[in-house]
């Protein structure tokens, strides 16, 4: 079999077929780590992984199989072409679509590490499902594509990620996240400088890429979740208890939106509390196709929040409560085949005790995570949903004014919330809510996306931008603080800077001012 | 919520007075019919509508085909004609042609499509009316699909001009020169920028005056929310260019061509639709059906609701829909109506489907018939009696039996059992799911759409109004 890579951009191939095929060391025994694993899990998933590493090819998961078979209801009808906002962010021809991301998986045998490029330049903003007469999944044929290419780059020992995305993805999901970022605040006062907005911009160009003029969040000294160790008393006594999923964004960065939240909710709630030890709800490594430690995560939060023992599980993030609530039940469908390994020594008892005993983790394991699944509510839903929400009473009107309100993908589409966003608004004295132009079209931002394509993401974000200036209004509103992060930059890049921030912080200060 | 609370969203589950299945053309006609008596009205659909599709013309017979079960459309099809007509003048755009008129003209593929209603740019281009002047068949860069030199060909060897009236050439748009590849959405939406449509203008007149021409065929790329606007520009600078130029030459038209989807003369139209929808304060969600609650309005029958008529010889009153379980945005939600409308297209769309040998009506389990095979006496019969392969033709372009499958309704529009009793007593059924004519081949899908869409729309309004004033 002949070399793919000539042009050296082009995944090179394992070590398996013995070419000269240079590997980084430590890649390299991550891979035959991963390998072994596999092997001890099941002889029939080697021996295809042995026949067909040459060609690249993955097993496909029931899953797997059903999102590729459910691509042939395309019609090839377009919807797509012009809700897509890559393809309209785009000068040059380099997306060719959702739809041929479509006919292209559809009608041939998918060969994932084709497509890794196109596949990285979807912002997973599902506008294109949202207007396909066929229910064609792209978001989910995108997001597979992912995964497979992550799981292929890891079998061959190669870094899936970009440095930049491993720098953050590290940094979010790896277990030193608390003190990570209480270090990350003290360099950030050093290398970057407070804005009028409040958020930071760089004191001196970084070469760091898409990061070097962009501004960004600061972080706060003390997390959320260190702020409030214990349980805070609620104002409801027959409420609810509600757990705090606050998300690495309002815990380390935007904490002000934090209390925000927790102060709204405390006056609709019998307790409050933000579990320690809660983590990223993994939806950077799941967009990124790392199905291994979203799991990881997933299992973890399901454990800290069986603990905390709530009724609810609030967040004020449309992205954490999406992977929660609609991600969290797929990760099950996917068998891994490089999770971990049952015990190795110890004699054919021992190995099946201790399967025995994984079996039985792993049913418990499930049972949390459906547990925190069902609990998951995003804090539009709660308020609507399953609390007699208190609108604030009169008293502070003059302070409040006209807002736009910016439709997060992963709320509006992702969890059908969109409604219960103006609901509110409108219920808070003295705010007119003034509608931007397509205020649920994705800012482009779409989270760790921006990291890796911060020029598309820009020129996505143009129109937003313009759209917020059309109405005037003095704050912009957002349930979702990587739109705010992109937003707030775009708007300072465009000298349009205006505060950027989530309706709880519109509410608990309307609470805060009542007469 | 608290006191002055607004009506709770439908989205969240909820209560409006009309719930509309299918938001093509039918739906849309349906949903504003209501929303324009002052009713609550959602339109639930899958993706954009069947009119998305549509390759920009509308075919509108004079007089409609009959249906199953119907022969009176209610309204008449000029009537509807002149309501769509006054939509598009309100956005600005400019519906040309007449229900029962032959309209010919062309597409990108070069083939010509016999049509009735269509915005003002492609009528520009009919066929009939070329009258012997010169035609250039212009290109542009980056769009794929329209080959000027091969339609410029398939013009010649079809009749409709000779070798030496019709050129083939290429124009850019400023901006996007060099491109290949590009969705007609994103040209479309680049001419709607800044004077980028006056520059293009100025090109096509270049290419025009050079070429001799006096009519220009473009691929339908002018424009897509501002279409009317980047047409006018266009031809404003065409206009501008030839009385600049100072050299006497004959008037220039330019006429885009029609495109089977993807289609941007048919997502125009939709959004069009969609804008007066939204105007009227229609809530239009997208969301699939996916179950439906019933209940006997033993009540609403003896208040007086519509049934009386249509039940004659029925001994107990039908059961009336009572709400609908709608699966969108990853959740499953019930909305909750007065009256129904189910206009959720056929075979693409859903509203029918073909599973073996049976068709069926799969949200709501209502008879489907099929005209009667050759030698029967005339009447639909139950499509149980006549399966697929009997009405499908071996060749691709005849005129199949099963395009012509679908609901019977009575003359308040509601489906119809093989019994001929009444389904619902509150669900109506508008466009194509109604059978009796054939889709294809009869050239009416949009005239019947639009007629029973309003004369759907306005039963059903009625039908709450009785209801609330009883």
């Amino acid at each position: 079999m002949s070399d793919h890579s000539t042009d050296g951009a082009g995944p090179t191939r394992g070590a398996g077929d013995g070419s000269a095929v240079p590997t980084r060391g430590k890649a390299a025994g991550k891979a035959e780590e991963l390998r072994r694993r596999a092997a001890s899990r099941s002889p029939g998933l080697t021996r295809f992984l042995d026949i067909y590493r040459d060609a690249r090819l993955l097993p496909f998961a029931p899953a797997d199989s059903e999102i590729v078979s459910s691509l042939e209801a395309c019609l090839g009808c377009g919807n797509c072409l012009p809700a897509c906002p890559v393809v309209a962010a785009l000068a040059d021809h380099s997306y060719p679509g959702p739809r041929s991301v479509a006919t292209s998986l559809s009608r041939s045998l998918p060969e994932f590490w084709t497509s890794a490029d196109i596949a990285g330049l979807c912002t997973t903003c599902m506008a294109c499902e949202e207007v396909c007469p066929g229910d064609v999944p792209v978001y989910r044929a995108i997001l597979m594509m992912r995964a497979k290419n992550f799981e292929q780059k890891a079998l061959e020992g190669e870094e899936p990620l970009s440095r930049v995305k491993r720098l953050v993805m590290d940094f979010f999901a790896g277990n030193k996240m608390a003190q990570a970022a209480r270090w990350g605040a003290v360099l950030q006062g050093l290398a970057f400088k407070r804005t009028a907005d409040g958020e930071m911009k760089a004191r001196v160009p970084i070469p760091l890429g898409p990061l070097g003029n962009r501004l960004i969040p600061p972080l706060a000294r003390r997390s959320l979740a260190e702020e409030f160790p214990a349980a805070i008393p609620g104002e409801v006594s027959d409420g609810p208890k509600v757990a705090v999923f606050a998300g690495c964004l309002y815990n380390y960065a935007y904490t002000d939106t934090g209390r925000s939240l927790i102060d709204v909710l405390r006056r609709h709630c019998r307790e409050v509390v933000v579990p320690a030890g809660q983590v990223c709800c993994g939806a950077p490594a799941l967009y990124s196709g790392d199905l291994p430690t979203t799991r990881r995560l997933a299992a973890e939060n399901a454990r800290v929040f069986e603990a905390a023992g709530a009724d609810f599980v609030v967040t004020a993030c449309a992205s954490c409560g999406d992977v929660l609530s609609r991600e969290y039940p797929r990760l099950a469908q996917r068998p891994d085949a490089t999770g971990p390994a049952p015990a190795e020594a110890g004699g054919e008892a021992a190995a099946e005790a201790t399967s025995e005993a994984a079996v039985l983790e792993a049913a418990a394991e499930a049972t949390r995570v459906r547990d925190l699944v069902a609990k998951t509510r995003d804090i539009h839903a709660f308020l609507t949903g399953e609390v007699r929400f208190r609108a604030p009473g009169a008293g502070g009107e003059g302070t409040r004014g006209a807002i736009t309100i910016h439709d997060p993908c992963h709320l509006a589409r992702g969890q059908g919330l969109g409604r219960e966003v103006r609901q509110l608004a409108r219920a808070i004295p003295g705010v007119e809510v003034r509608e931007m132009e397509g205020a649920g079209v994705c800012c482009g931002g779409a989270g760790s996306f921006s990291l890796d394509h911060y020029a598309i993401a820009s020129a996505i974000r143009d129109q937003k931008v313009a759209a917020i200036d059309r109405t005037g209004a003095g704050t912009v509103i957002t349930g979702c603080p990587s739109c705010r992060m992109h937003i707030s930059d775009g708007l300072a890049q465009a000298g349009r800077s205006r505060p950027v921030r989530h309706l709880v912080d519109l509410l608990a200060e309307a609470y805060a001012g009542e007469k | 919520m608290t006191k002055d609370a607004e009506p709770e969203p439908a989205a969240a589950g909820g209560n409006v007075d009309v719930a509309v299945i299918g938001g093509g053309l039918g739906g849309l006609c349906a949903a504003i019919a209501a929303a324009g008596r002052g009713l609550r009205v959602v339109v639930v659909r899958r993706g954009l509508g069947a009119t998305a599709m549509s390759s920009g013309g509308l075919d509108f017979p004079d007089r409609l085909p009959s249906l199953f079960g119907r022969e009176d459309p209610g309204i008449a099809p000029a009537e509807a004609a002149e309501i769509l007509r006054g939509w598009c003048a309100a956005a600005g755009a400019e519906l040309a042609g007449h229900p029962g008129q032959p309209l010919p003209l062309l597409d990108i593929a070069g083939r010509v499509r016999s049509t009735n209603l269509t915005l003002a740019q492609h009528a520009a281009g009919r066929v009939d009316r070329w009258d012997g002047r010169r035609v250039l068949f212009l290109e542009v860069e980056g769009y794929a699909p329209f080959r000027a030199e091969w339609v410029k060909r398939m013009v010649v060897a079809r009749g409709l001009a000779v070798r030496d009236r019709v050129t083939a050439g290429v124009v850019a748009v400023p901006g996007l020169e060099g491109e290949a590849n590009l969705p007609a959405a994103r040209i479309a939406r680049a001419l709607e920028e800044g004077d980028t449509a006056m520059r293009f203008g100025l090109q096509v007149a270049k290419a025009a005056r050079q070429a001799g021409a006096e009519l220009v065929a473009l691929p339908p790329v002018l424009g897509f929310e501002r279409a009317a606007w980047v047409y006018e520009t266009v031809m404003a600078a065409i206009a501008g260019a030839a009385s600049g130029s100072g050299v006497p030459g004959p008037a220039v038209t330019v006429f885009e061509l029609l495109s089977p989807p993807p289609s941007l003369p048919g997502q125009r139209l939709q959004r069009l639709l969609d804008g007066v929808a939204l105007a009227a304060g229609v809530e239009i969600v997208p969301g699939r059906v996916v179950g439906f609650g019933t209940a006997t309005r033993a009540t609403t029958a003896a208040a007086g609701a519509p049934a009386a008529g249509a039940l004659a010889g029925a001994d107990a009153p039908p059961l009336s829909v009572t709400s609908l379980e709608v699966a969108s945005h990853g959740r499953t939600w019930v909305l909750e109506a007065d009256e129904f409308v189910l206009a959720a297209g056929t075979f693409i769309a859903g509203g029918l489907r073909s599973v073996g040998q049976r068709v069926s009506e799969p949200l709501f389990g209502l008879s489907v018939f099929a005209p009667p095979p050759p030698g029967w006496p005339p009447g639909e019969i139950p499509v149980g009696d006549r399966p697929v392969r009997e009405m499908v033709w071996e060749r691709f372009d005849a005129r199949h039996p099963i395009f012509e499958a679908g609901l019977a309704v009575d003359r308040d529009l509601r489906p119809l059992e093989a019994s001929g009793r009444v389904s619902f007593a509150n669900l109506r059924a508008a466009g194509s799911v109604i059978g009796g004519y054939n889709r294809f081949a009869d050239g009416a899908g949009s005239g019947v759409a639009a007629v029973t869409g309003f004369a759907a729309g306005h039963l059903a309004a009625a039908a709450v109004e009785r209801r609330r004033s009883g």
